[in-house]
């Protein structure tokens, strides 16, 4: 290679290692949240006098769309909070970033929102084995770090750290719900299709745990696990109904769920065995009317359709912002913020420990209505929701009807039994 | 070069890097860290590539087994890190070893990707195993000696054993051993001719590069205090072979350099540009098609040359002999 | 184990080996020809399922569907050339940086398609015509399923038509056989290995059309498909079409049963599987040896 080529190679990698070292003083662009793009949102440097948050969340892949709930509904918050002054007299500047559900990244990204950017809290990202590793950054860095999207119970049981809140109800509340209610039913013969992670595991590990002890004449008699970025679903469908289930129990969500719904209706599942999955907005929106769906038992964790005042209030002002209904993940990342916001109120200040110690019982109204955080564990009281799936003309999809409330107090752990599964882990 | 002026080189890129976190905030140490960790793992890597021609997609399971042994190690025992990170890596070259004996029944292409199914089962494995390294939850918060803790103390840690362990294999390259790994990367056939027992040193270059990979795992298991299952993937081996592209496979300290602009370049990028896949692609293809020995090789011909003809441009016939060290130290 | 239990499973083992044909019949072609792995064959899959999102929103249905057949692996096809020609430098140069150049185009090409498509998870639906159950031994199975083996079967003659009795087939052929005499028999070399590599894109966007309407359409397709079609070509042997056939069966025979019988180890027997046929044949089951 003739040597001018060579010196302007030469030139191009001094001059990129030049920017490189520059970039990270002035970081270049800025966008947040607000103009609702979906790619990855990168942060800019805090400005002026403004309270900085962040969120680490999946604004990739399968779950982009519960990323996007996420940041769209804290945003909200947001912007309402700022309208009328803001918190301890300072407005607030949500940060968001792209997880990519991966807790490497999630965990880099979080540790960067606070070193970098400053962040005084942090809001939940959609995948679990994220949340247990963001959990471990607000530890050490003694920022509060808000759940309301990932749920698995060893955030607030095994993994808690007193930094941690949960706002939404965790893995082994909404398993056990589930057991509760189909323990007693007509159904002895049991399958579950999860998604091979900790949600997936987890959630399973409840509910059959749960329902076999509650029945003991239930029986398990097949257990599929596919991977979480598993597209075809057909084999797993077919080995399940090659067990022969009555009914068949599914923590699936978000693509999964809706290539599964197209998938079995193929194979006469619906027709076969009763179901009842994590049926939740987006995946019922995406599923429109392709199928029938009317009476199928669907759990989620803050459906729209919800009936509070605040509730319909919300729907309204998110409806206008963004032009589509909110998902339970756009509900529960509005609560949190709300939340978070009200506690330093009442502290005065963003002192993280204040915060802790303020927020421990601390009693506010959410989307779903009134609810309190427990002490214990942080975990908020809120219920798990069960409904029948009807289908709303108004919507153009299938929505809850019926809806049966679960309370908190039924289904999660006593704090006896919270406390020995923390002994246990030692 | 002269060898004053190599040396003079390399001691003010020994100063630099050992004054660059009092330059730098915190932030930004951690992205040295990673720099020190990509310049072990990509030059382990190069044990592989650059001296005995072969191209294995497993790489990342070693360095990810490094990771779990640390950390593993930890959750289990309660030993601390420090004795993680000497055996971390014995366990990765010795499972190395086990999959090198597999892996090389296949030659060139099909080892390529026999390799990759290999370290996929390592994925696989580590993945499901639930029970004993905690599957995808991973693992997190392991607790470090009191004197690694602060930010600054744990990078002139790991800065010495970046040291330690670049310098081993800087040995090691420059030993019998290596200048045999050399001649099977020029030509398979005629180094077994020459009475060589090829498969020998490639299995023991195999082995050499997992183990040393390992010590970069454990390196990372300090850095972030955890592990996790994606650090096994061979979308993951991609990153050392990108690393030690960019910065020439021909030259020592080339992986070394490819690290140190490969990583911060990484960092600005992703957290200014939605699009780091498409930048880092482009740049890929530009130096597989016109710099195939990156960027060290360049800086090599630039100062070696004493307006000498350019050397032929097929990496083939490179001038192998000798890696002649230039500039930046990780 | 019941008959119509067995023999459902076996149909959506075929139904997945269907797709994984189509696909890795297209890798293995253009090894055979050009000595070229392409790790961007994983890309023109997933450029087809996207694509195919986007022409069944503009034409609904089953002329839709039928549109997006015949168009699509015919677009990426003619877009393939672009990553030919900067393949071009590196024929006969190590295999590693021709590897590495088709990786750099997959990271190019995922973000080509981040930012046409955006990050979200898209469906289409299936055409009325082949979508629903159909009734095999008492139970129901997906009609579109039998429509993927259908597609296979027919592509596989055609494959097989193309290679014995067209000039293109033979000079394929020769090249697997013999690259050096290729040019020396008078073959023009750079315009075959054009078309090679225009097939084999073709055919792995072929692929994504087909699954498109079975599964989800998302950013990821392209690195889970190559993976499996790996499988497929190490088992069978590149540039061996009946060698990818049964590398094909293999994999999605293993797989649907391993599902059946060993859940939690499905995954890992795949690749065992892939481990044990290199170890016993380095080539693969049918392949060309490495020169």
């Amino acid at each position: 290679m003739n040597p001018r080529r060579m010196r302007w190679i030469v030139g191009l990698a001094a001059l990129t290692l030049l920017l490189a070292a520059c970039g990270d003083s002035d970081d270049a662009s800025d966008t947040t949240a607000e103009d609702g793009d979906t790619t990855a949102a990168p942060g800019g440097e805090p400005s002026g006098d403004a309270i900085v948050i962040g969120m680490a969340t999946s604004l990739t892949g399968g779950a982009a769309l519960f990323g996007e709930g996420n940041r769209d509904g804290a945003q909200l918050a947001v912007d309402e909070l700022n309208a009328a002054g803001g918190v301890l007299g300072r407005q607030i500047e949500l940060i968001v970033r792209d997880d990519q559900a991966d807790p490497d990244v999630g965990k880099d990204q979080a540790r960067d929102l606070i070193v970098d950017q400053g962040a005084v809290a942090l809001l939940g990202p959609v995948s679990s084995a994220v949340g247990l590793a963001i959990t471990e950054i607000s530890e050490e860095r003694q920022i509060p770090f808000i759940v309301h999207t990932s749920n698995t119970e060893a955030l607030t049981v095994e993994q808690f750290q007193p930094y941690l809140f949960s706002l939404v109800p965790n893995t082994g509340m909404e398993a056990r719900a589930q057991a509760f209610d189909l323990a007693e039913s007509e159904y002895t013969r049991w399958a579950t299709i999860a998604p091979n992670y900790e949600f997936g595991q987890r959630q399973t590990a409840t509910f059959v745990e749960t329902v076999t002890e509650l029945n003991p004449s239930i029986e398990i008699v097949d257990q599929q696990f596919p991977a979480l970025d598993e597209a075809d679903l057909q084999p797993f469908i077919t080995a399940l109904l090659a067990s022969e289930p009555d009914a068949v129990y599914s923590p699936l969500f978000a693509g999964q769920i809706i290539t599964f719904t197209q998938q079995a209706a193929n194979l006469g599942f619906f027709d076969q065995v009763y179901f009842t999955a994590l049926y939740e907005t987006d995946a019922l929106q995406a599923l429109g009317d392709q199928f029938d769906l009317s009476g199928v038992r669907a759990y989620s964790r803050c459906p729209f359709t919800i009936d509070t005042p605040q509730m319909a209030q919300f729907v309204e002002d998110f409806r206008a912002a963004y032009d589509r209904v909110p998902s339970d993940w756009a509900c529960m990342a509005y609560d949190s913020v709300k939340f978070w916001a009200e506690v330093v109120e009442s502290v005065g200040s963003l002192d993280s420990d204040a915060f802790v110690e303020a927020a421990e019982g601390y009693e506010f109204t959410t989307l779903r209505g009134d609810t309190y955080i427990r002490p214990l564990d942080h975990q908020a009281a809120v219920a798990s929701y069960i409904g029948i799936l009807e289908f709303n003309d108004e919507y153009g999809f299938y929505t809850y009807s019926d809806i049966q409330e679960v309370p908190a107090e039924e289904i999660w752990l006593s704090e006896a039994d919270v406390e020995a599964a923390r002994a246990a882990a030692g | 070069m002269s060898t004053y002026a190599r040396y003079g080189w390399l001691g003010v890129v020994a100063a630099v890097a050992v004054v660059a976190p009092l330059a730098f905030p915190e932030r930004q140490e951690f992205v040295l860290m990673q720099i020190l960790i990509g310049a072990v793992f990509a030059t382990s890597f190069n044990i592989l590539l650059g001296y005995t021609g072969l191209v294995s997609f497993a790489h990342a399971a070693f360095f990810g087994i490094g990771t779990y042994t640390v950390t593993l190690l930890w959750v289990h025992l309660g030993w601390s890190v420090l004795i993680g990170i000497v055996l971390a890596p014995v366990v990765a070259g010795a499972i190395a070893y086990v999959t090198g004996l597999l892996a090389l029944r296949a030659v060139r292409l099909y080892f390529a990707l026999l390799t990759l199914a290999l370290g996929q089962i390592l994925f696989l494995v580590t993945f499901q195993w639930r029970g004993f390294t905690r599957g995808d939850d991973g693992i997190h918060g392991v607790v470090l000696p009191g004197f690694i803790g602060p930010t600054t103390n744990r990078y002139y840690f790991l800065l010495g054993i970046a040291g330690v362990a670049i310098s081993a294999m800087w040995i090691l390259m420059r030993s019998p051993f290596g200048a045999t790994l050399k001649a099977i990367r020029e030509n398979r056939e005629r180094a077994g001719f020459l009475g060589i027992r090829v498969k020998r040193y490639e299995l023991a270059a195999f082995t050499l590069g997992g183990a040393f990979a390992g010590v970069a795992g454990a390196m990372f298991a300090i850095q972030d205090q955890g592990a996790f299952p994606n650090l096994l993937l061979w979308t993951k081996s991609a990153e050392p072979i990108f690393i030690t592209l960019i910065g020439g496979q021909f030259v020592f300290l080339g992986p070394s350099l490819g690290a140190l602009i490969f990583i911060p370049l990484e960092y600005w990028v992703t957290r200014t540009f939605a699009y780091w896949g498409a930048v880092l692609g482009v740049i890929l293809l530009l130096i597989i098609l016109f710099l195939p020995g990156g960027v060290g090789d360049a800086l090599r011909r630039l100062f070696n040359r004493d307006g000498a003809p350019p050397e032929a441009s097929d990496p083939g016939l490179e001038d192998v002999g000798g890696p002649e060290v230039t500039g930046e130290h990780p | 184990m019941e008959l119509d239990t067995i023999v459902i499973q076996l149909l959506t083992g075929l139904s997945r080996a269907a797709i994984l044909f189509i696909v890795a019949s297209g890798l293995s072609l253009v090894f055979g020809a050009l000595r070229v792995v392409n790790i961007a064959h994983g890309s023109f899959f997933m450029l087809g399922a996207f694509l195919t999102v986007t022409v069944t929103s503009w034409i609904g249905g089953l002329a839709g569907f039928a549109v997006a057949m015949l168009a699509v692996p015919l677009v990426v096809a003619a877009g393939s050339t672009v990553v030919e020609f900067s393949l071009r430098r590196l024929y006969g140069r190590e295999h590693l940086l021709q590897l590495l150049a088709t990786f750099a185009w997959l990271l190019v090409i995922a973000d080509l398609v981040h930012w046409l498509w955006g990050t979200q998870l898209r469906f289409v639906a299936q055409p009325t015509l082949i979508a629903g159950p159909v009734s095999i031994m008492g139970r129901a199975f997906p009609k579109y399923s039998l429509f993927l083996i259908g597609v296979a079967l027919v592509l596989a003659t055609v494959l097989f038509v193309l290679m014995r009795r067209t000039g293109l087939g033979r000079d394929i052929r020769a090249a697997v056989s013999d690259p050096e005499m290729l040019g020396m028999v008078g073959v023009n070399v750079p315009g075959l290995f054009t078309r090679v590599f225009a097939l084999g894109a073709g055919l792995a966007a072929l692929g994504g059309v087909l699954a498109a309407p079975n599964t989800s359409v998302g950013l990821g397709m392209d690195i889970s498909i190559i993976i499996e079609a790996f499988a497929v070509v190490i088992i069978g042997g590149l540039g061996s079409l009946v060698g990818t056939a049964i590398g094909a069966l293999v994999v999605g025979i293993v797989f649907a049963f391993g599902i059946l019988w060993v859940p939690d180890a499905a995954l890992v027997i795949v690749f065992a599987v892939m481990v044990g046929v290199l170890l016993w044949r380095p080539s693969g089951l049918l392949g060309v040896v490495e020169r």
